[in-house]
């Protein structure tokens, strides 16, 4: 059984309880003021769009609101924390019970939280000091934290869970691109009537999956070897791959939480009910697939990848061929799109439904309509379109002309079928379009097999 | 009677008779050469900058050490903070400046406010103005004094269980504790957040009524500001008076028990009624407030571990938490490590319960109780300290647990987050004994009002009259 905390950071503009930016910066201690250093006299102001984050991130989960949430105090010593406390909470979290179905599987949430963000403590500025550096720039971020019940059953299904959380929060603005390398986690992991191992504050999606397969095999091997596994915290070492058991106190640790009484208690019930609820990625693509007729689970994993792909899908299905639109905004529209991330799809999302139409009516070759929309996103147009034109016999006397003056490529293909390509893209060239990609590769073999 | 010293003062300036740098500077020679010997202060303003507007026109003012003054030293009374300098004014620093007022130097006060007498002071213990063997009161110490000492000055002090009502009686000042969350605590190094306030002494009802206005106001750095009503400071009726008896009845001093009853008679004598009621949720005021304010305390005072600011280690080379051990058992004094150690004690899993929770819920029933007789009566009062001004060598027998228990008409008020307002009541032994009223949440001008009144009942005795002056 596995079941995970989840801390993912909000993407708001300055940091939960002061007005310092919420960005990086690899200029150590450059963003701080007296709240996030916890100087003596200053008090936190809470930041109210991390609340309505928050909100949203427990709606996409389908938590329930609770009536009354606070922000508590918990107390323990480490040189990363400001305030020697963290604020977070306790009793009263934002929302609680609900669940992420990923591929037909329930995993259940416990609850969703807001606190801040210690700052990082680096220890290996230099091999072999004997001190640690503070940087406070990332102290009082504000992050969500999610726990979900113990409700997967391998690692790879806790990484399909935590990709698919990141990727339905990413679409509702919960969480921006990048997170799949940044997100921490604590992991619970148990086998069968064995003891439960908390693997803490793990990186990222990979690594995630790497540390459960450890302990996994790990808690695995000892019950082969009949002893028993230890009920304990364990860190995970990302250069060797395993983990290791920490070396605090096996007690549950104690906090000592007492209400954050510089805060007052928030209702957000009322925010959070009178809130849409946010239209999920996979309610979207069931929209989508389900008025277009469409494979649910490519427009899906569409939507999940960007949402403004998704949002031009719509947009561009109901006047073209649905299918022949998923196909190219799936495959050369988003290459060129993280390609060239600043060209807003505003500007040319009509060029785009011009081109995909004129393929919809079958009268364009695949080649002119994948550099019709690479010359989209460099210059803004896509200029002329070259039509299908179609001459017997016309395709075979060109490959019969490049096979006779090139003798050597023949030879070549004996050695190496997949010089076959090199006919094909000369092809493509002197067609100038008018032929379809498969056309000429289906001719081109054809051509050459009569000759081997 | 007592007549505005600030009015005085800023007609003075104004007919131009008054050089407010020249007043300043000459009473701060005068100051600091006293402070070996009287202790009051803490720290001295490094450079008087005089302003020509606002309302408070050169008015000298003293901030107890527990506020933030930018780039002056701040310790809060701990050693903890030796060499601490904010590098931002506290909010009601900051509107004293902008009203025109002259910051002058820091009091002192107990270490973080845990005390009764200022003798838990790290830089030694303020002495009573009257008598040099006494205690000024606690915490505020230091604020009552200066307030004692100079006539034209206004002191910024905190209350967290009674620390501004004890010593303004105790040094026979007019102490004054608005409602929490009346005056921004932004830049107050917390002892217990819940129920810190910042307030004022002064030597007339005048004075404060000037300037609470002044430092009183939303501010969204302190979100338990936003709540208040605008403060109406205009004249208010007193009716009646209730006076709680089992707080009366467990007074031992007979002289300050007469003394306050011949003080009610007088106030029905000027037209308000004064009525006996019974308030026994009162008795667990003590423990409740002494859980949370520990509780609370025990995580601010977690901050203070020599890394980020104040005293460092003498040595670096260690793990941390050696390192922090020895910054905390090196610079916080005894009453603060006994605070703390209680304060952790009520919130561990196991006790938490027991005694934090349950210390709310008594909270929350005694808020009830005082509504309740507010809903009747306009006013509540008792005398303000149960003892007169102990000596040094009286308080060095006390246990902790005496000394706590010195606090229990002053911790019901602080507990619940009413204003308050101490006032000279009389003299025994030529020592200061003074009167509390209270009233409900946000009705300072009840106080005001009845703190008029009164000061035309009683002579104020200064150093002026005393026969030695600054």
């Amino acid at each position: 059984m596995i079941g995970l905390e989840i801390h993912v950071q909000l993407p708001t503009k300055s940091k939960l309880f002061c007005t310092c930016p919420n960005k990086t910066s690899d200029d150590p201690n450059s963003i701080v003021c007296p709240i996030c250093l916890g100087m003596p006299g200053s008090k936190p102001a809470t930041n109210r769009r991390a609340l309505e984050l928050a909100c949203i991130a427990a709606k996409t989960l389908h938590c329930r609101p609770l009536e009354k949430t606070w922000f508590s105090r918990k107390t323990y010593f480490y040189p990363d924390l400001a305030k020697d406390f963290q604020i977070t909470q306790f009793e009263a979290p934002i929302a609680i019970n609900g669940y992420l179905d990923v591929d037909g599987k329930r995993v259940g949430i416990s609850r969703v939280h807001v606190e801040e963000d210690p700052a990082r403590a680096v220890h290996d500025m230099a091999p072999h000091q004997e001190y640690s550096l503070i940087d406070y720039n990332r102290s009082g971020v504000p992050l969500i934290e999610i726990v979900t019940k113990p409700d997967m059953n391998s690692p790879a299904q806790a990484r399909d869970f935590l990709r698919m959380l990141l990727s339905e929060l990413r679409y509702v603005g919960v969480v921006v691109e990048g997170e799949d390398l940044k997100v921490r986690a604590d992991a619970n992991i148990s086998i069968e009537g064995g003891e439960r191992v908390e693997i803490k504050n793990i990186t990222g999606l990979r690594n995630l999956e790497r540390a459960l397969e450890f302990e996994e095999r790990r808690q695995l091997k000892l019950e082969k070897a009949h002893m028993s596994v230890k009920r304990e915290t364990r860190s995970f070492d990302e250069e060797k791959g395993v983990t290791i058991a920490s070396r605090e106190k096996e007690e549950e640790q104690e906090y000592g939480y007492i209400f954050e009484p510089d805060l007052p208690v928030y209702n957000l019930s009322s925010i959070v009910d009178k809130m849409a609820k946010p239209v999920t990625a996979s309610e979207k693509a069931q929209e989508i697939a389900k008025k277009f007729n469409l494979p649910e689970s490519d427009v899906r994993s569409l939507i999940l990848d960007s949402k403004p792909l998704g949002e031009l899908l719509e947009d561009i299905a109901q006047n073209v061929d649905p299918s022949r639109a998923l196909r190219w905004i799936s495959s050369v529209v988003k290459a060129e799109h993280y390609k060239h991330s600043e060209v807003s799809f505003s500007l040319i999302k009509s060029e785009i439904e011009r081109v995909i139409a004129a393929d919809s009516a079958g009268k364009l070759s695949d080649v002119v309509v994948k550099e019709a929309i690479k010359r989209i996103f460099e210059t803004g147009e896509a200029g002329e379109l070259t039509e299908i034109e179609e001459a017997e016999g016309e395709l075979e006397k060109m490959i019969s002309n490049i096979l006779e003056t090139e003798p050597n490529l023949l030879e070549e293909i004996r050695r190496q079928p997949k010089a076959i390509n090199s006919i094909v893209g000369k092809i493509i060239k002197q067609s100038k379009g008018r032929y379809d990609s498969k056309k000429i590769f289906e001719a081109v073999q054809k051509e050459v097999e009569k000759r081997l | 009677m007592t007549t505005s010293a600030i009015h005085e003062y800023i007609e003075a300036v104004k007919n131009g008779k008054l050089q407010p740098k020249e007043y300043i500077e000459d009473l701060l020679s005068k100051l600091k050469e006293q402070n070996s010997k009287s202790n009051i202060f803490s720290n001295f303003a490094n450079m008087i900058e005089t302003s020509s507007e606002g309302d408070l026109q050169g008015i000298p003012f003293t901030v107890k050490d527990n506020i933030c003054v930018r780039k002056s030293l701040t310790r809060a009374g701990s050693k903890i903070l030796d060499g601490y300098r904010p590098p931002f004014d506290a909010t009601v620093v900051s509107r004293m400046r902008a009203a025109g007022a002259i910051f002058i130097g820091s009091t002192n006060m107990d270490e973080f406010g845990f005390g009764t007498f200022s003798t838990n002071c790290a830089f030694g213990a303020p002495k009573n103005p009257f008598d040099s063997e006494r205690s000024c009161g606690g915490s505020s110490g230091g604020a009552a004094a200066a307030t004692t000492v100079m006539r034209h000055h206004v002191a910024l002090a905190e209350s967290t269980g009674g620390s501004i009502s004890c010593p303004a009686s105790f040094c026979g000042v007019v102490g004054f504790t608005p409602t929490y969350g009346r005056v921004s605590r932004y830049g107050l190094i917390d002892y217990a957040n819940s129920l810190d306030k910042i307030g004022l002494m002064s030597r007339s009802v005048e004075d404060i009524a000037h300037v609470l206005p002044i430092i009183s106001g939303k501010d969204p750095k302190d979100f338990t500001s936003l709540a208040q009503p605008e403060l109406d400071i205009s004249d208010r009726e007193i009716k009646s008076i209730a006076i709680p008896e089992e707080l009366v009845d467990s007074i031992p001093d007979a002289k300050i028990l007469a003394m306050f009853n011949e003080s009610i008679k007088k106030l029905e004598e000027l037209g308000i009624e004064s009525v006996k009621v019974s308030m026994p949720i009162l008795r667990f005021s003590i423990p409740a407030y002494y859980i949370l304010a520990c509780a609370e305390a025990s995580t601010n005072l977690a901050k203070f571990c020599g890394m980020r600011y104040g005293k460092p280690a003498r040595e670096y080379n260690r793990m941390f938490n050696e390192f922090f051990t020895e910054v905390r058992t090196e610079n916080f004094g005894t009453e603060a490590k006994r605070r703390i150690m209680l304060g952790t004690f009520a919130r561990m899993a196991g006790y938490r319960d027991q005694y934090y929770m349950k210390a709310l819920r008594v909270r929350r029933k005694i808020i009830e109780r005082f509504e309740e007789v507010f809903e009747e009566y306009d006013l509540i009062a008792t005398p303000t300290m149960p003892l007169l001004p102990p000596r040094f060598e009286e308080i060095q027998k006390m246990s902790p647990a005496t000394v706590y228990a010195l606090d229990f008409l002053t911790v019901p008020p602080n507990l619940a987050g009413i204003p308050q307002i101490s006032m000279p009541m009389g003299y025994i032994e030529n020592l200061p004994v003074g009167i509390h009223f209270l009233a409900d949440h946000w009705e300072e001008s009840k106080l005001i009002s009845v703190g008029k009144i009164w000061e035309t009942q009683v002579e104020h005795r200064f150093p002026e009259n005393l026969g030695w002056a600054l």
